[in-house]
């Protein structure tokens, strides 16, 4: 990449670890799959272009996840920090793809961008929206390594 | 004159090999003044004029042998002025005779009585005749060693030699190489520079050493000396600061390499700059600020940056303004440059470049008392006025503002200055921001952060506004946290007398009925035990509440509080003042006489503990006296308190205390008790009496047959199948295992052999069970090194040939035993632990009872072990992924399902080629856990997932780029 796009971004405060409660460690107490656990999930994705995660980014908002654990529906709306950013694509795949790996195959994942913030919203969210698209760019391997990268470099960094 | 060869002396040099026998000789009547050395030179002479290289090299090689094995007193001014000159003379030699010239002079240099005139003339000559770095290392460590100690002792001499001196030197040092000889050079120069004037040569000088900076060397491996990268540039930014001269250049050179990418040399740059800053004259410092500065900036406010480059260059602009710590006008001026253009971040809260600006902020605040100053000044208001002024501020953010200030109160605090500046009108108002949290608390984390700014000025909060915090301080003292506890503390350290009128007064000298608000207030009161004026008062309360309450759940609180400070680490003082003048231990043993022991059994037990905690505080006679006073009266047999008073005596006695007298005693009277008793609280009570007692009990005839008639008595009940003689046997030998006594093994194999026994196999278990648990409690004087490598051999032993047949009983017990065993012990026993291990994790769909424990114990080794990435594991994959697919999906226990998960993540560390065959599986099988019903689990199982999908991608990625 030549140039940043967005070279000074704000950078907000991560949210804390969620608590863990009495409940959580009670083997017959079933936790049902909630928006803070999908938040948790996807929240460590890196962005593309600094080496900044998305939720620092305020890209991804606890606020702007919603999910129907008993209908096996998550969506989840992304903020670009520019309404030009060119990233916008790459981000919503790699949150797809963090969300295809890591939710059990009941769900049905939802991603678009957050409505008003980026000029071309609609294209983007067609493009996401769309099976055979997620599934041919999922074979290929450079996009790939690029959202692996994004998707993993949190490990690390962890 | 008689020299000791009868042929020509050019014969000898050439044949005899018995040269040193006869240099001896010559030293020797040398010394006795039997000849002189003109002498011996002059029948050197054919030699040292040989027209063949060869001889005129062995004889300078002998006369500087000679000259060398002298005293250095010997020679007298005149006979040293003929050597010198002769030795100069020979420099003009052929090449390879001045390695030995050098060798020779270096030792008439250090001789008394050298002519004052001579250093100038070896020196010139040196100089002139021998290039210093074409020789080898050893002569050019020579040259160095004269120039050294030259230069040290004939400072008025070399003075008057003036720039040819200096020159000379540059000369013969440019260029070196090597390091040992650059550690001498690096050690030596700073004081030379010192020393002589470097007229117009000091940028020669300078660039001497400045083409070494940044240092870049790796020493070899096996170097002996151990010269490091560190020691190198250490010492050689002590030479490029050696000279005022320097200044101009040396931040040149340092600013310069400061715009690498490499992270040592940015630091040796940096650590130059500090040391630069420390050692010139402020005004060069002064001249240069502005350019120190805009690379400061650079590396400290431009996002993320390494840790310690950006501690380093914290600490240049720190030396920086210590360099003018009692220069107003001139710090001023730097800290305005530093903070014109900088301040504005402190207004955004959510920039970037907010924290690493504060973090400036705080340094500065740190470097001098004219800093700080300006900084309260100046730059906090501006950050605070936020919390004064801005009524849209969040929770969040109010507490992020006071916590800044904290930490920067923190820095004052250590200053002791804030009464120079505390007219300040704005501390006032800082002060009342904190009173409005407290009088109208709004959100937990608010009051929490209150109150940790608060214990950071207590000593600076006014009159009035005091008066507000204890207040609420008292208000708040029957729910308080732990912060309040801490803010109470501070303030009591600092006004006890006030804080025990305005806040304590009512809760001290009263009795407490309400257990759950006693709790409260005790916890905190026992914060206060630190504090000398009121530890009187604290105690007192906490007694009466625990001696004259016949409310046995406050008594149990009071026991608890005092519980929990007594295990602290440095409750010595607090414990010697409870037993001296409180005469706590007594007591103790008058309540739990009198408690009536069905009710009290928790507060006898509480009791009995504190007891044994103040015990253990007293020196080694005062415990025996208390032994030899008491323990003879206890009936063990016929009360049941004199058992919790026992307890509380011998819990932690010290291990010298002798105890012979009553051991036998007590040890039949507690075997009794703990075969017979019902009651659980006192079996296991006398159980772990006995471990200890057993524990500490000599190794010698006399108590291995006490130890023999106990088991004999024992094995009686074995053989009746009474569950709680097993029990025992297990306590013992734990006491015993633990020492390495010869005995242990015995028992052990006795527990073994039970593992098969219809009956009590179950109770053979938990004993194995109590061999491996860690009781905090339980006190082991005696504990022998690698002892938990001595029970894994022997269990192992015991019960490694069985393993075909082994029984659920004889896989748990050995679970236990492999989780204490430490890591390194099993690796090695790896061929026959790793069966076993795979043997305890199979889950047998068939089998009814769960042994999540047993499951949970052996995945946590088996992890381990992954985590080293071990061989033997390896080699074991397939079935073991299995294993751990099945286990991740283990209804009975979300532990183990969540312990399998982080094992099959760790997997993936092994190499790729190894874990592909199993991908696609992990992959598909991992998608269950995805949806446990436990959240835990699902987190597990995610990690564990994405680990293996990104199998292999990382490498891909590096390998294309």
């Amino acid at each position: 990449m030549a140039e940043l796009e967005n070279i000074n971004p704000s950078v907000y405060k991560k949210t804390e670890e969620r608590p863990l409660t009495e409940n959580e460690l009670n083997e017959d107490v079933v936790d049902p799959i909630d928006e803070r656990e999908v938040f948790d999930l996807i929240r460590d994705i890196n962005d593309p272009e600094h080496p900044l995660t998305l939720e620092e980014l305020h890209v991804l908002e606890q606020s702007r996840v919603t999910v129907n654990n008993e209908r096996g529906e998550v969506f989840v709306n992304f903020t670009p920090t520019i309404p030009h950013c060119s990233m916008a694509t790459l981000i919503g795949l790699s949150i797809r793809v963090k969300l295809l790996r890591a939710l059990p195959p009941r769900f049905k994942i939802s991603v678009e961008i957050t409505p008003g913030t980026h000029s071309s919203e609609n294209a983007i969210n067609k493009q996401l929206k769309d099976k055979e698209r997620v599934a041919a760019s999922l074979e290929n391997s450079h996009l790939m390594q690029v959202v692996n990268e994004c998707i993993s470099i949190t490990k690390q960094s962890q | 004159m008689k020299f000791p060869w009868s042929t020509s002396i050019v014969d000898v040099l050439k044949n005899d090999n018995k040269l040193d026998e006869k240099l001896q000789e010559i030293v020797k009547a040398l010394t006795h003044h039997k000849e002189d050395i003109t002498q011996v030179v002059e029948e050197l002479g054919p030699a040292l004029t040989h027209k063949d290289v060869e001889i005129r090299l062995k004889g300078m090689e002998f006369l500087s042998d000679l000259l060398r094995s002298l005293p250095k007193d010997l020679l007298d001014e005149k006979a040293l002025g003929f050597i010198v000159a002769f030795y100069c003379d020979r420099m003009k030699d052929h090449h390879s005779i001045s390695p030995q010239v050098i060798i020779g002079l270096v030792a008439i240099i250090k001789m008394k009585n050298l002519p004052r005139s001579s250093p100038v003339l070896v020196l010139q000559q040196i100089f002139a005749n021998i290039p210093c770095q074409t020789q080898v290392r050893g002569d050019r460590a020579n040259i160095f060693t004269i120039i050294q100690y030259l230069s040290d002792n004939y400072q008025v001499e070399l003075q008057a030699m003036g720039a040819d001196f200096i020159y000379g030197v540059i000369q013969a040092v440019e260029g070196e190489r090597d390091p040992r000889n650059l550690v001498f050079l690096f050690e030596f120069m700073p004081r030379f520079i010192n020393t002589y004037p470097l007229r117009h040569l000091s940028e020669e000088m300078f660039e001497v050493f400045s083409c070494y900076f940044p240092i870049d060397f790796f020493p070899s491996p096996n170097d002996p000396q151990a010269i490091t990268r560190d020691i190198l540039a250490e010492k050689l930014s002590v030479c490029l600061c050696a000279s005022k001269e320097f200044a101009e250049n040396c931040f040149a050179l340092a600013l310069e390499k400061l715009e690498t990418d490499v992270k040592v040399a940015k630091l040796d740059s940096l650590n130059l700059l500090i040391k630069a800053v420390t050692n010139f004259e402020p005004t060069s410092v002064l001249e240069k600020f502005d350019e120190i500065w805009q690379f400061m900036k650079l590396e400290l406010l431009s996002g993320a940056k390494d840790k310690d480059v950006n501690e380093t260059a914290l600490a240049v602009i720190s030396a920086v303004l210590k360099k003018f710590k009692s220069d107003q006008a001139n710090s001023e001026i730097i800290l305005n440059k530093i903070f014109t253009n900088t301040i504005g971040t402190l207004l955004n809260r959510d920039s970037n470049l907010y924290k690493p600006t504060m973090e400036l902020v705080l340094k500065c605040a740190n470097a001098t008392d004219i800093s700080c100053g300006y900084v309260i000044n100046k730059v906090l208001p501006i950050t605070l006025t936020d919390l004064t002024s801005n009524e849209e501020l969040t929770v969040k953010e109010k507490c992020e503002v006071l916590e800044d200030f904290r930490q920067f109160m923190m820095i004052v605090g250590g200053k002791k200055l804030l009464a120079h500046y505390i007219g300040d009108n704005y501390i006032l108002q800082i002060q009342k921001e904190l009173m409005k949290v407290l009088m109208t608390p709004s959100s937990e984390d608010l009051t929490k952060v209150t109150c940790l700014v608060l214990q950071s000025m207590a000593d600076i909060i006014s009159d009035e506004n005091r008066q507000i915090v204890y207040k609420s301080l008292k208000e708040n003292l029957t729910r308080s946290t732990e912060e309040q506890r801490q803010c109470i503390l501070a303030f009591a350290k600092v006004f006890p007398k006030e804080v025990r009128e305005n806040v304590l007064e009512s809760f001290l000298s009263r009795t407490y009925e309400d257990a759950n608000k006693a709790k409260n207030v005790f916890a905190t009161l026992s914060f206060l035990l630190e504090v000398s004026e009121l530890r009187d008062s604290v105690i007192e309360v906490l007694s009466l509440n625990l001696f004259n309450n016949k409310n046995l759940q406050v008594q149990l609180v009071v026991l608890e509080v005092l519980n929990k400070v007594l295990s602290s680490e440095n409750c010595h003082q607090l414990a010697r003042i409870l037993f001296d003048e409180w005469r706590i231990v007594i007591k103790l043993m008058d309540l739990i006489k009198n408690e009536n022991p069905d009710e009290g059994q928790d507060v006898m037990y509480q009791a009995s503990l504190v007891m044994s905690l103040v015990v253990r505080t007293l020196p080694n006679d005062q415990q025996m006296a208390l032994v030899e006073k008491y323990l003879p009266l206890m009936k063990l047999n016929e009360s049941i308190p004199d058992l919790y008073v026992t307890s509380g005596l011998l819990g932690f006695l010290d291990a010298a205390v002798p105890m012979e007298a009553h051991f036998e005693t007590l040890v039949n009277e507690l075997t009794k008790l703990s075969l017979h008793s019902n009651d659980e609280v006192v079996r296991k009570l006398a159980n772990q009496l006995l471990c200890s007692l057993f524990n500490r009990a000599p190794i010698d005839d006399k108590h291995r047959k006490i130890l023999r008639k106990i088991y004999d008595v024992i094995k009686e009940e074995v053989k009746k199948h009474n569950h709680q003689a097993v029990e025992i046997l297990g306590w013992i030998s734990k006491g015993l295992l633990a020492r390495g006594h010869p005995d242990a093994a015995e028992i052990l194999e006795t527990l073994s052999e039970l593992l098969d026994h219809p009956k009590l196999s179950k109770s053979a278990e938990l004993a194995f069970e109590i061999i491996s648990l860690e009781f905090p409690q339980l006190h082991l004087p005696l504990l022998k090194h690698f002892f938990k490598q001595r029970i894994f051999v022997l269990a192992l032993k015991f019960l490694e040939n069985k393993i075909e047949k082994y029984s659920e009983h004889h896989l748990t017990a050995m679970a236990h035993i492999l989780q204490i065993t430490p890591h390194q012990a099993l690796k090695m026993n790896l061929e026959k632990v790793g069966p076993i291990l795979f043997k305890c994790v199979q889950i047998d769909p068939e089998d009814p009872k769960p042994h999540s424990k047993r499951i949970l114990l052996s995945l946590k080794i088996i992890n381990n072990f992954i985590h080293d990435k071990n061989q033997y594991i390896l080699n074991h994959l397939q079935h073991l992924v299995n294993d751990l697919l099945k286990l991740s999906q283990f209804k009975p226990s979300m532990d183990v399902r969540i312990m399998a998960c982080k094992c099959l993540e760790n997997i993936t560390k092994y190499p790729l080629f190894t874990l592909v065959p199993y991908k696609s599986d992990v992959i598909h099988e991992l998608t269950i856990p995805l949806d446990d019903h436990k959240r835990l689990v699902r987190n597990a199982a995610v990690s564990a997932r994405m680990a293996w999908f990104l199998l292999g991608e990382n490498d891909a990625a590096q390998s294309s780029k």
